[in-house]
């Protein structure tokens, strides 16, 4: 391997790609648009509800339950027990009210479904107001059984689970589990996106320069797998700095995040302040990248990415036309997509056989590694084994691809099968 | 000593042998034709030369070294396939070939902003490939395999495609080259540039060498076996000459080969009675003729 001049071809494909405006754009843009996905629907969805409310008529033929119900929020509940109902249907027509709400006897009992009649309303709404009517009819059996006030409460309570996670070094951290859960999803969909996305970099570019007829006079400078290698990794550095840029765009955003959603949801929060028990000031916290599972994570990235690149390269100088390709994608796409539908099941259960088995097999290794470790402590042994395997791996699909792309790279005309493909890797 | 030399060299593809036990050497500053059919392994020896493919017998030495990565810098080659990178820059795209070729930076420019001055393409170093013209793009690609100034040159069917001017042009650079000592070796089945430009010769069909040689002297081995002949009149009679194969013909101008028992005295005497005659001259045979016959001749003896 002649290392100056694979720096040169390294640096030509790094910058040629580097320069372009697509990749600036997509660079910066991505993450913006992935915040863009996440975060306007919750800004919106506060928004609504900052508009003015409209309040239901409640119509309580037993007078349990409209008491407590205009007390909690009585800006949303009122009394209208004595008005026709035919008057409240014509002012819910015409917008004035949002609804009626009617209760007797046979709800108390429960024997029936309290009746909600409305004009406009969504699930949110609906859900909001079931959850106000189980309290209040509860909280109604509980006064009528003279339970004392104490024990009211108890029995109201609802108990949530606090995580925290027993690390390596024996500190416990307090985590949400739900948003390493879903750090997890979005650390392996990455690497599934970037490997899919880089290697069709490369298997184009490679493609590029056999239908430009450009790869023989190349290669009368330089050895095929010296292009090879150098394509791989120049593509790779890429990659690097793309998402390298975006931890730290990441980073940037969770300190800057909860500012910015005050500054949006503010007003909404002073209100609820008051008659929640202090707590979270957000819906959601973005979960703190560590720095280990940062490092691991470019590793597995890293590591994957080459294994599959090569292969790419290999299909790429095997096709003659962009056409051709699809052929010969497809048993490298069922290595990458498996691991996608392994997914849920390993992230859920991250320490079953099946998910150390799957997780330490190679090709799967870059997706479901990284799940595992976003969800649990992986232990060392099993981090080193997929990595050396990974390694193994990536010595023999590049030998493997090497030879089929030095022949693949000079034909022209006929798309090879597979058996021809066997004997390039045969020929001498 | 030769500058490079072939010794019993094969290459097989699979169960296919591409070339059989070729063997030729080419002498310094010399210009050298490698002739043959489509197909006679002219391409998968070039290659062999470039260390692009490698022999599975026999040895290839250049300047008295096996071929290696550092042979393929005493090389230029321009491939029979080859084209160049679309979308990146003339200046930028020569500089990166002539580095890959061992060029330093600076070297290369130099070489690079002379054979671009020499070309009368200095304005388009800034320029991307698919900006260009096809005979502009034909020069790009002329500096592209030279601008690292080998002693070597292979030019694998260099003449297709190209337009009249760009073909006057790479031939004054081949003669150029060649004032300047350096070695150029030719891979082609249209004879007639051969014929004007080349030194030596070697003729290849079905992966052999079946004739090797100065050009000169190969010409002279077969005598003076061809008439040319031209007349005005009915040229039917050429049809009802026995033992010749004509060549070339064309309503008043006829190549005649002489084949065994053939008398070029009845010839004329036919010709005389049928037409109008300006010349007959009895001549060497061109290359062309002596290509056809002698891959007709090792083809019949296959079969």
């Amino acid at each position: 391997m002649n290392l100056t001049k694979l720096k040169i071809i390294i640096a030509r494909e790094f910058m040629s790609r580097a320069k372009t405006k697509t990749f600036l754009l997509s660079t910066l843009l991505t993450p913006l648009f992935i915040i863009g996905i996440t975060i306007i629907p919750i800004v919106i969805t506060n928004w609504d509800s900052e508009e003015e409310i409209k309040s239901y008529a409640i119509i309580d033929s037993t007078g349990r339950f409209v008491n407590s119900l205009s007390q909690s929020s009585p800006e949303k509940y009122f009394d209208a027990t004595n008005q026709s109902i035919d008057d409240l249907k014509e002012l819910v027509k015409s917008e004035a009210i949002a609804g009626i709400i009617i209760l007797d006897n046979e709800v108390y009992n429960g024997n029936t479904d309290p009746e909600l009649i409305y004009k406009n309303g969504g699930i949110s709404v609906f859900s909001d107001i079931r959850k106000e009517l189980n309290k209040v009819w509860i909280e109604s059996h509980l006064r009528a059984e003279n339970l004392s006030p104490e024990i009211q409460q108890l029995l109201n309570t609802r108990l949530d689970i606090k995580t925290s996670k027993l690390t390596e070094s024996g500190s416990t951290k307090e985590e949400n589990q739900f948003a390493s859960f879903g750090l997890a999803y979005v650390m392996a969909f990455t690497i599934y996106m970037a490997l899919f996305g880089y290697g069709a970099i490369i298997m184009r570019s490679v493609l590029e320069e056999k239908t430009s007829r450009i790869v023989e006079i190349i290669i009368s400078s330089v050895k095929p797998i010296e292009l090879m290698i150098g394509k791989v990794l120049g593509v790779g550095m890429l990659g690097l700095v793309q998402l390298v840029t975006w931890v730290l765009m990441y980073t940037g955003i969770s300190i800057v995040a909860a500012p910015i959603y005050l500054l949006f949801a503010g007003k909404q929060i002073a209100q609820t302040a008051a008659s929640m028990p202090a707590q979270t000031s957000m819906p959601f916290t973005l979960p703190e990248l560590e720095l280990s599972y940062i490092i691991l994570f470019l590793t597995y990235y890293l590591l994957g990415y080459i294994m599959y690149s090569s292969l790419f390269a290999a299909v790429g100088s095997a096709a003659d036309a962009e056409s051709d390709v699809q052929h010969f994608m497809f048993p490298i796409m069922i290595f990458i997509i498996i691991p996608m539908i392994l997914l849920s099941k390993v992230a859920t259960d991250p320490n079953s056989f099946f998910s150390v088995v799957t997780s330490i097999f190679p090709l799967f290794s870059p997706i479901l590694m990284v799940t595992r470790l976003g969800v649990t402590n992986v232990p060392w042994w099993e981090v080193a084994l997929s990595i050396v395997l990974m390694i193994g791996m990536i010595f023999f699909l590049i030998w493997m691809a090497a030879r089929i792309y030095r022949v693949g790279i000079l034909m022209y005309g006929k798309k090879p099968t597979y058996k021809e493909l066997a004997k390039w890797i045969m020929y001498k | 000593m030769p500058v490079l030399s072939i010794q019993s060299v094969l290459k097989r593809f699979g169960d296919f042998i591409a070339v059989n036990d070729v063997s030729f050497d080419v002498e310094p500053s010399r210009i050298f034709g490698i002739l043959g059919p489509n197909g006679a392994g002219k391409t998968s020896t070039l290659r062999m030369i470039n260390n692009i493919t490698a022999p599975d017998e026999g040895t290839i030495t250049i300047k008295g070294q096996p071929v290696s990565e550092n042979s393929q810098q005493w090389i230029g080659y321009l491939p029979e396939e080859r084209g160049l990178y679309k979308k990146m820059k003339v200046g930028e795209q020569l500089l990166y070939l002539s580095q890959l070729k061992g060029l330093s930076k600076s070297d290369a420019k130099t070489s690079i902003n002379y054979w671009l001055d020499r070309f009368e393409a200095t304005t388009w170093a800034k320029k991307e490939i698919t900006d260009l013209s096809k005979g502009m793009q034909q020069k790009i690609q002329f500096i592209a395999t030279i601008a690292h100034d080998p002693e070597i040159c292979i030019f694998d069917e260099p003449f297709s495609g190209l337009d009249p001017i760009n073909s006057e042009l790479l031939k004054d650079v081949i003669l150029e080259l060649k004032s300047k000592g350096k070695t150029i070796i030719f891979a082609t089945h249209r004879m007639e540039q051969v014929e004007q430009m080349c030194d030596d010769i070697c003729l290849f069909n079905k992966g052999k060498v079946i004739l090797k040689g100065e050009l000169n002297t190969v010409k002279q081995s077969f005598g003076k076996n061809t008439v040319n002949i031209s007349f005005s009149g009915d040229s039917s009679f050429l049809n009802d000459l026995e033992n010749v194969r004509v060549n070339n013909k064309s309503t008043n101008f006829a190549e005649i080969r002489l084949l065994e028992g053939a008398n070029s005295q009845q010839i004329l005497r036919t010709a005389l009675d049928k037409v109008e005659i300006y010349s007959y001259e009895l001549v060497q045979p061109t290359l062309n003729e002596i290509f056809i016959s002698t891959v007709h001749a090792d083809n019949k003896l296959e079969s």
